[in-house]
């Protein structure tokens, strides 16, 4: 709210500069943007009027809130018969004069409202003028508020919305059909021509303000085109009403339509206002010799609107600020506001006014009592209570865990958006549908995410469009799908190198196990265990054969059912560049569910004794098709179980030269080891032959 | 480092208040981080709102509460001098290992 100072001592005699009112008010609730200064020792002040106070969007609304930090005296506008003269008192700005209109039925014009309870109160009143421009003191005041000076009869409308915050509008009387205003709902397929050139199509719930036949305008928003006063107008109809603030509100959403008029509507308007306002419109008329108003105002409030009255108890502004205000420091800020106390048992029944739609509970007298008594009166003092600290999450303290292991890999961790765009949720969504906003900001933020991956895939794609290839990004955090609802993840994306450069080694780009190495490091550091299944199927988003499902399952019950956890594998090239991951760089992903995979923590870990017996290796190489997958011929040698097997290694593959097209070579080590004897040689070679013979008969392995 | 409560307004408390901390870099003289007003805005915080109370069961007139909260990428801006909010949700790695610690 831009206001001027020599307007603003209109209606108080606030002593010393700009920057002295502003540093006042910036700890009385109003922080201040900036202080422009002007000629002849004026300047503007830029108040941030917080959401709460629709009543400091005007010049007098600001004026009683300095008057009540100054403790000065605030000057209410006043009916005064000599308008002429005092408007043609010099440079200055006019007197707060107002005019004094009587209040009839049925005057120049005829008012009905056919919804009372979306127009509380509509007056309106004619009058006789001549359009020109309006003074240069005018003009100027109007400038300093931000606001363009147009005709004088448009500048009137915006110098009281300015300085009272009344919203005002003026038709032309001659294009009203019928002499008639008619406060009424928006008919279907209805339209109007609004004063900024715009077709508006209107809809049921729109309120209007209409003549006999059609709307005129949008009403609390905007003016119809077709009833606005030009050069050639002769008389006026000056519109001061009151309108519900939620109607206007979802009005001028639904039309993209945001005016001055509004947005002061939407959050509250004074219904008592648009009488005085009104007076001041008509005075000004006179002032500034733009015509003549005719002396009536039609003025429909089916309803008066009373103000609420509010208890106040002396105990309970001590108990909430925590410091015993003085009763007179407390009746004072309160009068000065314009707050009416009268005692009452342990305290005042207070009565509100209309003007002040923020205050309806027995705290909001008492934060403003707190606020003009000073937030730096309340002493700094540590709380009487002392509680123990909650246990920590369990959540943060895996969280912790987690970022231990991918830091440890050589990651760094992302955060992301919790929203993102549809389509790059969809390739993620994996069968279950995305939620999406009701009321998004952009459509890159449509959708809360269905996974991590998107944000850390984009983010990639940005490190990499950068010059940056090597990336190795992680996040924990929340996704959300609507059948599985709400969970918490950790997720990573790698491109580029599977390790650092050294001379030591040859450089490399990361595989498939490095992608599924890091998945089993993520379990092992939840003391989880998982094993991989690679997936035939996987979801669009991975490439077939190198991707994995992670499936947790208990070591020591056998009963528990193995839940799969997550996935990892490879991204297809397609998803990656609509993210904006070049495709030339292979990129993998990988991302697990921590919940369910904390669920499968071993209870605790119990310790044994190193082994006292030694234990026997024995290598084998055979032939096998290519196509049998590594943990079919695991799941082959651990079967045999003739003598326990303590490890089981792969340590070498071949194919190529001198193995038939179709077939590889396979080494396996294999470690027996016996808890309470050394194995004898005939033993172990027993248990490899029935190792080989059902490699043999399972998979048609030959022995090399 | 000196602070002060300003009013303010948030839908969840009332009475409601900015917290301003005299500025890092001048010391409250005013300098161009503190936009030459000495005091350097860094949380919102107030009484806990009575409609909060009722929502979630508990009656206002027995309870009362504080609750105040910070943007944490403004706190992270002033403590590491980082200039542009943009740098935390980009996730550019070469800003992202100057924190190895965190």
């Amino acid at each position: 709210m831009k206001v001027l100072l020599s307007w603003l001592r209109d209606f108080v005699d606030v002593p010393g500069s700009a920057e002295d009112i502003a540093a006042t008010m910036s700890v009385r609730g109003f922080a201040v943007e900036g202080v422009e200064h002007l000629d002849h020792d004026d300047a503007v002040i830029d108040f941030e009027v917080t959401g709460n106070r629709p009543d400091c969007m005007s010049v007098s609304g600001i004026a009683r809130e300095v008057a009540t930090a100054f403790g000065l005296q605030v000057r209410r506008p006043a009916v005064s018969t000599a308008l002429r003269r005092a408007a043609g008192q010099g440079e200055g700005g006019p007197a707060l004069h107002l005019s004094s209109l009587k209040t009839v039925e049925r005057g120049d014009i005829d008012i009905v409202i056919e919804n009372p309870h979306l127009c509380p109160r509509y007056a309106g009143a004619v009058a006789d003028v001549t359009i020109g421009a309006s003074p240069e003191w005018m003009q100027s005041r109007l400038r300093a508020a931000g606001v363009r000076p147009t005709s004088n009869i448009v500048d009137i409308t915006n110098y009281v919305l300015i300085e009272l915050g009344q919203p005002m509008h003026a038709f032309d009387q001659a294009r009203l059909g019928g002499g008639q205003i008619r406060v009424r709902t928006a008919r279907p397929g209805e339209t109007l021509l609004t004063l900024d050139g715009k077709q508006r199509e209107l809809s049921p719930e729109m309120l209007v303000i209409a003549d006999a036949e059609r709307a005129v305008a949008v009403a609390g928003v905007m003016g119809g085109g077709d009833s606005e006063v030009t050069s050639d107008t002769k008389t006026i109809v000056f519109e001061s009403a009151h309108f519900d603030a939620l109607s206007v509100r979802r009005t001028s959403k639904a039309l993209g339509l945001k005016t001055e008029a509004s947005m002061r509507f939407e959050r509250g308007t004074d219904p008592r206002l648009p009488v005085t306002a009104m007076e001041r419109a008509c005075a000004l008329l006179e002032m500034i010799g733009g015509g003549t108003s005719r002396g009536t105002v039609v003025d429909r409030y089916p309803e008066r609107i009373e103000p609420t009255v509010l208890k106040l108890r002396r105990a309970r502004i001590a108990g909430l600020l925590g410091v015993t205000i003085p009763d007179g420091d407390m009746r004072r800020v309160l009068d000065a506001l314009g707050f009416a106390l009268r005692e009452a048992a342990g305290g005042w029944d207070v009565t509100v006014p209309t003007r002040r739609v923020d205050v309806t509970r027995e705290v909001d007298l008492i934060e403003e009592v707190a606020r003009h008594c000073g937030f730096d009166r309340i002493p700094a003092t540590f709380p009487a209570l002392t509680v123990a600290p909650p246990p920590v999450d369990p959540r943060i303290s895996r969280a912790r865990s987690l970022r231990a292991v991918a830091i440890g890999q050589g990651f760094s961790e992302a955060v992301t958006f919790g929203f993102t765009s549809a389509p790059a949720a969809e390739a993620f969504a994996t069968g279950d549908p995305v939620v999406s906003i009701k009321n998004p900001l952009s459509e890159a933020f449509a959708v809360l995410r269905p996974s991590l991956l998107p944000g850390l895939v984009e983010s990639a794609g940005r490190n990499v469009r950068r010059g940056q290839r090597d990336v190795q990004l992680f996040e924990i955090g929340n996704r959300f799908m609507q059948q599985r609802g709400e969970s918490q993840a950790i997720a990573f994306v790698w491109t580029g190198a599977g390790r650092p450069q050294h001379w030591s080694e040859r450089p490399r780009d990361v595989d498939f196990f490095d992608a599924a190495s890091l998945v089993s490091a993520i379990a092992d550091s939840l003391d989880a265990t998982i094993e991989m299944r690679p997936l035939t199927a996987p979801p669009s988003f991975l490439i077939a054969g190198q991707a994995a499902e992670a499936v947790a399952s208990s070591r020591e019950s056998s009963d528990a059912v193995a839940t799969p956890v997550g996935l990892v594998g490879r991204l297809t090239a397609q998803v990656a560049e609509s993210l904006g991951l070049p495709a030339e760089v292979p990129a993998y992903v990988g991302e697990l569910a921590i919940d369910p995979l904390a669920q499968f923590r071993r209870s605790t870990l119990k310790a044994v004794a190193p082994p006292r017996f030694p234990s026997v290796d024995r290598d084998i190489s055979i032939l096998i098709d290519d196509t049998i997958a590594a943990r079919a011929i695991r799941e082959t040698v651990r079967s045999v179980g003739i003598e326990p097997l303590a490890a089981l290694h792969e340590f070498d593959r071949y194919a190529g030269k001198g193995i038939p097209d179709g077939k590889v070579s396979l080494s396996l080590r294999l470690t027996f080891r016996s808890p309470d004897r050394t194995l004898t040689d005939a033993e172990v070679q027993r248990a490899m032959d029935h190792v080989l013979a059902a490699l043999r008969g399972r998979h048609g392995a030959v022995q090399r | 480092m000196k602070i002060r409560l300003r009013p303010s307004f948030f839908p969840y408390t009332e009475p409601s208040a900015e917290v301003d901390i005299s500025c890092h870099k001048c010391g409250g003289t005013g300098c161009a981080i503190c936009k030459q007003t000495g005091w350097i805005e860094i949380l919102g915080s107030g009484m806990v709102h009575p409609a909060v109370f009722e929502a979630v069961g508990y009656d206002p007139e027995r309870v009362t509460g504080f609750a105040f909260g910070m943007g944490i990428e403004r706190v992270t801006m002033l403590k590491y001098g980082v200039e542009d909010i943009r740098l935390f949700y980009e996730n550019d790695i070469r800003f992202l290992e100057q924190f190895p610690s965190l």
